[in-house]
């Protein structure tokens, strides 16, 4: 656990009245620690409840330790807590269940989820986890951006999937190469089969 | 971490955001993703639809196309499968010719109807229309409940040439959404509300930042309605576009209509009326004797060319 590693995020000083000010500090799973200022907080309802319930004063803040949150790894936090750092005190948009959604990815958004599927996928999982909701919205969109008038065929490479077929073939190699057997049993059997037939004609 | 370590309902939100023509795409991609979008087509994007239902022979028919499509597929609407609208968004829905058909056949179309739709969660309804329509007062709850669905999604209501057993209160008005209304040569079992409707359209136009146009078009109206909606015109800042057409104007209404003016120092030259916020704008009045129609709309005169402008624009909406 390293204190003074942690990421500084800057803050605009002017922004947030002085009783205001109070820094949370989380940790990864991967015992990386955050500080997080309390109006950046107010994004993720997940951890909004959280402290409230906790009831943490200043002090505690700086001698407890710090909130784990254990299914998310610190690459995918630095990530969120970024977001909500720069979106803190912006209103929480309310889902009208409308179709298809209408949302706009600001720029900051966008250099932000200028990264490799996988990550991204991590950081919609942590949105949603953490209740969140304009990232997981901008991060939703961010995916189906990449699925804009692609075939199938063009849709298995953005997304990095192998087909049904090549994935059983896939799953049946990995089988075999576990079991050397199975394929001898099961052409053992099918040439039976096929002698079988001929004798019964 | 592949996308396919997503749970299900966050896929869903992914699919909530492309278009309703990637969603077949997507389906071929494998099978999750299949699963995913067959049991949750209500909540994505639907292809848009027009629904058009009508009698042939006193047979109640259902036809549904795509729209910008003109041929659809017709069957009998008890025939019809409504699983197939939880794959399409319906944007348009027509009932026409429904006349002489068995009050029982009707009741339960329209209950079928309605039920389907609330069913496979039909939400973007803009348009919705009765031409040659006539019900009976059996129908009325079913009608009634469909003019609800209507007022809060549709922006444009016709009904033409119909008998409906339906009264519009003022309150459901002042709720509606719609901005394009048309109510000719028809019935309800109350008049329509028109200058309710004429006074929804003024305080929309207050509001209105994103310029919307307005349409009416009604049998009769109050002249004191069509002047203070006028009078609300000529004064906003933002300048919306909007035609109103009365019917049964007949040259009483007229004189009327004059005089109103006159008491609220309306002044006009040959039936024009110049706006008290630009310079370029004014609403033209204009009445037509044979068919005894009063017909309103403002007229933006674009000056024909300016300094550093190299486009000439010609004077728009003008009745020359």
């Amino acid at each position: 656990m390293s204190v003074e590693n942690a990421p500084v995020v800057d803050v605009d000083e002017a922004a947030i009245p002085v009783e205001k000010k109070m820094y949370y500090r989380f940790e990864s799973n991967d015992k990386k620690e955050f500080r997080v200022s309390e109006l950046a907080i107010q994004q993720s309802e997940t951890l909004n409840r959280l402290v409230e319930a906790m009831g943490y004063t200043s002090e505690d803040v700086e001698n407890k330790p710090a909130i784990a949150i254990e299914n998310i790894d610190g690459k995918t936090l630095k990530l969120v807590f970024q977001w909500c750092e720069h979106h803190k005190g912006e209103a929480i948009p309310v889902d009208d269940g409308s179709v298809p959604k209408i949302v706009e990815i600001p720029e900051f958004d966008a250099k932000l989820m200028d990264i490799d599927n996988g990550l991204l996928f991590k950081l919609i999982w942590a949105a949603d986890y953490l209740n969140i909701v304009q990232l997981l919205n901008v991060s939703c969109k961010k995916v189906a951006n990449m699925a804009q008038g692609k075939t199938p065929a063009q849709l298995r490479r953005v997304y990095l999937l192998p087909s049904d077929e090549e994935d059983e073939a896939a799953k049946r190699a990995a089988q075999e190469a576990q079991d050397p057997r199975a394929r001898e049993v099961e052409e053992e059997f099918e040439e039976r089969k096929r002698q079988g037939g001929n004798s019964f004609f | 971490m592949s996308i396919h370590h997503l749970p299900c309902e966050m896929l869903r939100s992914v699919f909530q955001n492309v278009n309703s023509h990637d969603i077949p795409h997507l389906r071929h991609v494998c099978r999750m993703f299949n699963n995913v979008i067959k049991t949750n087509y209500c909540f994505l994007p639907r292809v848009a639809y027009l629904v058009k239902i009508f009698s042939e022979n006193g047979q109640i028919m259902i036809s549904n196309m795509k729209s910008g499509d003109i041929n659809g597929c017709t069957q009998n609407l008890f025939e019809f499968d409504f699983n197939h609208w939880r794959e399409i968004g319906i944007v348009e829905m027509e009932f026409e010719d429904i006349q002489n058909c068995d009050d029982q056949d009707v009741k339960k179309a329209f209950t079928m109807i309605i039920e389907e739709m609330i069913k496979t969660r039909q939400s973007q309804l803009r348009k919705m229309a009765f031409t040659n329509v006539s019900v009976s007062d059996k129908v009325a709850i079913e009608i009634e409940e469909l003019f609800g669905l209507a007022l809060q999604q549709c922006e444009n209501l016709t009904v033409e040439n119909s008998i409906l057993p339906i009264s519009i209160s003022k309150k459901s008005v002042n709720a509606s959404k719609f901005d394009h209304f048309r109510w000719i040569s028809s019935i309800g079992s109350s008049p329509v509300p028109s200058t309710e409707i004429l006074k929804k359209f003024q305080s929309d136009m207050k509001s209105a930042v994103n310029r919307r146009s307005f349409l009416a078009e009604m049998d009769s109206v109050t002249v004191e309605a069509a002047c203070d909606f006028l009078e609300e015109w000529l004064r906003l800042p933002i300048a919306s576009f909007f035609n109103l057409s009365f019917h049964n104007c007949d040259d009483t209404w007229k004189t009327r209509f004059l005089a109103e003016c006159e008491h609220r120092e309306l002044t006009h030259n040959y039936m024009e009326f110049q706006s008290r916020t630009h310079n370029n704008a004014h609403v033209k009045v204009s009445f037509s004797q044979d068919a005894s129609t009063c017909c309103i709309w403002p007229v933006l005169d674009v000056p024909a060319r300016t300094t550093g402008q190299t486009v000439c624009y010609s004077r728009y909406f003008r009745d020359f």
